[in-house]
């Protein structure tokens, strides 16, 4: 055993103070309260405990990005992220923080705009280093990740229609959902929704600028994920342009418009936009160069015969439920906050029915 | 006759529309492989199998594309392009696409 000398002594006696001075501080600091979800913009800010658009987290994820966006866009401060709570990412919340984070550091003239404070748990620290979050940072962390629900979540992003980066990550992705199921993914179904949502982002999401006058990204157009996961298939699609509500008017006859919009009264712009041109799709009336994205979106859902495919943007959602090949329930819904885009997101169960 | 395999020859991830938005676009493919044997009336076999997969958006621009862009009636084409696939929804779907091109331009 090494001797207590009076240096040791000394020197542990130092240690213990700067310890004590270091959570003084923190506990001094303000924070936005967490019952309301409301962040506060400032030096840290708090991130939910629940990365994920569903209600009522929704709310806490978008108000934390647009948080994040204040404080370093408007009021050019950098920020530390506090994920030390934060326990779980899902699908929609996750690459909704992945985008914003992006399109934020981009846009940022500071030289390190966003640095991350880790999650106490080890699962979403390994989540947040695999889907690249520190990478968009310029974070270091020494976490590897390892589980098996966490290295196949893969995320890649663009500004074009070129299908290599995807149909790479599609690959590796379905292989391993069809290495450990009975039920297949088939690639050439799942292709067909993915690069349709990827073709349409690039055609129509940033012909218009969005609420905040963002009129999207040079080098960045839209953000992709998969993920194996409690015997499910997930991808995503997202884009951070103007939302179904502000393209429906170019893209869709006044006819067809009106007839939905008599259909849902009493449903919010946004789940009328949506359904709209998910509907048009579906129609066969549409005119050969239009319409087809939404067809192909459920298309995956027919070919894969089970499966929920959710369709947010801005304020809206809705989502439609397949099993055997045919529709079996339809909802739709508000978030009650703006995400500043549109999300199409799949889940495929590798189960048999 | 010329035999054009998707795959092998142009991309094994054909998507998107216009080659503004994408190397891999249905213009691209169309432009590369199909408009100038067919304008001058040469045959063309087209083999699918071997991509990823299909998205509506290259499917129509490549062929409906052609018929806008050759402005040639589906009974002529039909004779000239032989389209290959072990999927027979892509051959339906692409002589659809003619057909729906072709009514457009009346």
């Amino acid at each position: 055993m090494k001797r207590c000398t009076p240096y040791l002594v000394m020197r542990h006696k130092r240690l213990a103070c700067y310890r004590e001075a270091s959570r003084q501080r923190l506990h001094k600091r303000k924070r936005g309260s967490k019952s309301n979800g409301y962040v506060r913009p400032g030096e840290i800010i708090k991130a939910p405990t629940a990365i994920n658009l569903i209600q009522p987290n929704g709310v806490e994820l978008v108000k934390f990005l647009k948080a994040i966006s204040q404080t370093v866009l408007t009021q050019k401060k950098a920020t530390r992220l506090d994920f030390k709570e934060t326990r779980s990412l899902h699908v929609a919340g996750a690459i909704l923080l992945f985008a914003e984070l992006d399109r934020i550091i981009k846009l940022s003239d500071l030289q390190k705009p966003v640095t991350i404070i880790d999650p106490r748990q080890l699962r979403p620290r390994e989540v947040l280093k695999q889907i690249g979050i520190y990478q968009l940072t310029g974070d270091s962390s020494d976490v590897i990740p390892a589980r098996e629900d966490v290295i196949f979540w893969k995320a890649t992003k663009g500004s074009s229609q070129t299908g290599d980066a995807i149909g790479k990550i599609l690959e590796y992705v379905a292989e391993r959902a069809n290495r450990d199921h009975i039920k297949q993914v088939e690639l050439s179904g799942i292709w067909r929704g993915v690069s349709e949502a990827v073709a349409n982002t690039v055609d129509h999401a940033y012909i218009k600028p969005r609420n905040d006058k963002f009129c999207g990204l040079e080098d960045t157009k839209w953000w992709m994920f998969t993920q194996v996961r409690n015997s499910s298939f997930s991808a995503a699609v997202c884009d951070l342009g103007c939302g179904y509500r502000a393209t429906i008017n170019m893209t869709i006859p006044e006819i067809f418009r009106t007839k939905w919009k008599q259909i849902l009264t009493g449903k919010s712009n946004d789940v009328v936009a949506i359904r709209t041109a998910m509907e048009y799709g579906r129609s066969g009336t549409h005119e050969g160069f239009r319409g087809k994205g939404s067809r192909d979106a459920l298309s995956v859902l027919e070919k894969h015969g089970t499966g929920t495919l959710y369709v947010i943007s801005n304020t809206g959602w809705i989502s439609y439920d397949y099993a055997k090949g045919v529709e079996v329930n339809f909802k739709s819904g508000n978030l009650g906050i703006d995400i500043g885009g549109t999300i199409i997101w799949w889940t495929l169960p590798l189960k048999d029915e | 006759m010329i035999t054009v395999n998707i795959a092998k020859d142009f991309t094994r991830y054909p998507t998107g529309r216009l080659k503004k938005n994408g190397a891999t676009s249905g213009e691209a493919f169309r432009e590369q492989f199909l408009e100038e044997p067919l304008s001058k009336g040469e045959k063309v076999q087209v083999e699918f199998d071997g991509t990823i997969g299909y998205g509506s958006s290259f499917l129509e621009e490549a062929f409906g594309g052609l018929v806008r862009k050759l402005r040639i009636a589906p009974s002529v084409l039909n004779d000239i392009l032989i389209l290959k696939s072990s999927d027979p929804s892509i051959e339906t779907e692409v002589r659809q696409y003619i057909e729906e091109s072709y009514n457009s331009l009346k």
